[in-house]
């Protein structure tokens, strides 16, 4: 432990790792009506750790009216899918799926 | 021809039951999903299909690898086509092959449900009135 004298010093130690923000960059990527929603079928977007998939997908839908989305929106991370409860990390390529249709 | 894949272009059966034809695979079973002239009541002039291209490929080769575990020596080709189609166009096409009947068919009803649950594909119809709407789907199930 750092037991330097002058009271600059102790000051000037940086906060411990769990108290310290995280900024983050995230590439969202957007997909059929989710997309004509929020007018663009990407974004990078900087949020602070901790954040969960759920939440990410919540927050950016903040402004969508979810009736017009008829189904959950899943969250994919890195191209797979994940638990809302799944933590988002710095450069994951999230995307917002919305109900699928395909065959 | 890669097991699963996703296209641009005409699905052709022919070439799906040829990618998995073999002598020692006396069954193959052939599944074609083609554009109806109608959904709910609506006259229907196309479908435009588009997907999480890289996602969309993963999923489909973990279906076909599901499927060739629910059914060892089974052979299986996908091909699922994007951008417009117009009516009584292939937009899935699906072609298994085992030795036996029952694996073949049952494979091909596995893929053609577990895109539907999950591949990460939608499809906006096109109506003889000139509008546009995405058809409602499938939340994949966690």
């Amino acid at each position: 432990m750092d037991r330097g004298n002058t009271p600059s010093a102790s000051m000037a130690r940086p906060a411990p790792q769990a108290l310290r923000k995280a900024p983050m960059t995230v590439s969202v990527l957007l997909f059929a009506s989710l997309a004509e929603a929020l007018g663009r079928d990407r974004m990078v977007i900087e949020v602070e750790a901790p954040v969960t998939a759920g939440q990410l997908r919540d927050d950016l839908l903040a402004s969508v009216d979810r009736a017009a989305i008829r189904g959950a929106v899943r969250v994919a991370v890195n191209e797979c899918f994940v638990a809302d409860s799944s933590p988002v990390r710095s450069g994951d390529e999230v995307a917002l799926i919305p109900p699928v249709a395909g065959g | 021809m890669t097991p699963a894949r996703l296209v641009r272009r005409p699905i052709s059966a022919d070439a799906l039951l040829a990618a998995v034809a073999s002598p020692t695979h006396g069954a193959s079973a052939l599944f074609l999903g083609t554009v109806r002239e109608q959904n709910e009541g609506r006259p229907v002039s196309g479908i435009d299909y588009s997907a999480y291209d890289a996602m969309a490929e993963r999923e489909l080769d973990r279906i076909v690898a599901d499927a060739r575990e629910r059914h060892p020596g089974v052979l299986v080709a996908v091909e699922h086509r994007l951008g417009t189609l117009a009516v009584g166009e292939a937009s899935v096409g699906i072609a298994a092959a085992h030795a036996r009947r029952a694996p073949a068919l049952d494979a091909v009803r596995f893929v053609i449900e577990a895109i539907k649950a999950s591949v990460p594909i939608w499809k906006r119809e096109h109506y003889t009135d000139g509008s546009r709407e995405w058809v409602a789907g499938t939340s994949p199930s966690p």
